[in-house]
């Protein structure tokens, strides 16, 4: 999980540091800067790309600080946030294929890293051992 | 005590490796915008009869744009390459090869119709006002748009309906895809996309083509 959020942090990165570098992009074949030309890449100003970055970078964090301490809690809260990532990135994902008409490669990286995450996430919140499921009413055998 | 220590030193070493990172992707960006290559393209610095072959017919530095008559780095470029012709004009050649990208709609019209105008000896003068009155046409409706270019036709004396016939003649579509095909053979993956005697110029602006063009100028 933090090998895929540190991916995640590296390429939203990438594309702020690109925004805020590029005065006029080339156009490419792909048709990359389209989308990151697109009013849909910036809110008020702010490049979408920075959020993911905060984002993946808050999750990295998260990981490492669960990794130090073995809190449970930590550990559901960072399986939440990958709902609410996985949202976002539905909603780009949507405006790329439907409204914009063209994709961005490291856009769509994203996106495959953010639901990694959430599925990862998932899995272990379904598990017995960091999840909500509720442990078993037998007392251990030990105390019988 | 241990404890802290050694929460102190991860965090620090996590943050710090964190600013490493961040600093190599910014050196990482700047590094790949540039453009620049050593290697020879070969067939770039060929030309073709069809070829929009601007200054000196002898020249030994030739100076090929792709380009893409809707990109809006093209128009930006459009003044520096501009400043380059009337600058050298008299010692190198200038190729204009068109490369039109699928997701500009108005790209291949304006092709078209530069194609006519230079049947009629105004190609230069039409790529001209196509990349400074570009945003008055490039987000135009398709019919907006043929009504647009006849009027820069129109505004330098070209014969209309010469000019309508021309835009809209095989041999144009024809012309403008093999530039495409050249393109593509050539490595092109964005537009503008320079060659300078065949290698890929990274130049941004006017001092960075002067800088190429005269180091080749004075080589024997």
């Amino acid at each position: 999980m933090l090998a895929v959020s540190a991916v995640g942090f590296l390429d939203a990165t990438y594309l702020t540091v690109q925004h805020y570098l590029k005065g006029i992009p080339p156009c490419t074949i792909n048709g990359c800067e389209v989308v990151l030309t697109s009013g849909y890449a910036t809110v008020y100003g702010i490049p979408i790309a920075l959020a993911g970055s905060a984002y993946y970078l808050t999750l990295l964090l998260g990981g490492i600080y669960f990794l130090d301490s073995r809190s449970v809690r930590v550990f559901r809260w960072f399986a939440l946030c990958t709902v609410m990532g996985l949202a976002v990135s539905f909603v780009l994902v949507g405006l790329q294929l439907f409204v914009i008409k063209a994709l961005c490669l490291y856009c769509m990286i994203s996106a495959v890293t953010s639901t990694t995450l959430f599925i990862l996430g998932m899995a272990v919140l379904n598990s017995s051992r960091y999840g909500a499921r509720p442990l078993p009413k037998v007392p251990p055998a030990d105390l019988r | 005590m241990n404890d802290r220590r050694y929460k102190i030193t991860l965090w620090t070493s996590v943050i710090g490796a964190i600013v490493l990172v961040v600093g190599g992707i910014v050196a990482l960006a700047i590094y790949s915008e540039r453009q620049g290559s050593n290697i020879v393209v070969p067939g770039v610095t060929e030309l073709v009869p069809e070829d929009h072959v601007f200054g000196s017919a002898e020249a030994t530095v030739t100076l090929v744009e792709y380009g893409d008559f809707q990109c809006p780095a093209c128009a930006a470029y459009a003044l520096v390459v501009k400043q380059v012709k009337d600058e050298y004009a008299d010692r190198i050649r200038f190729v204009y090869r068109d490369f039109p990208l699928t997701q500009h709609r108005n790209a291949r019209a304006a092709s078209y119709a530069a194609e006519a105008a230079g049947v009629q000896g105004k190609y230069w003068e039409f790529h001209d006002l196509l990349f400074e009155r570009q945003e008055a046409w490039a987000a135009s409706s398709a019919s907006d748009v043929q009504k647009i270019h006849e009027g820069y036709a129109e505004l330098l004396g070209l014969d209309l309906g010469k000019f309508a016939a021309d835009r809209d003649a095989d041999l144009t579509r024809r012309g403008v895809d093999a530039d495409q095909r050249s393109g593509i053979q050539a490595g092109v993956a964005s537009t503008p996309t320079f060659y300078l005697n065949g290698r890929k110029l990274d130049a941004r602006s006017y001092d960075d083509f002067k800088r190429d063009i005269d180091a080749l100028l004075a080589t024997p």
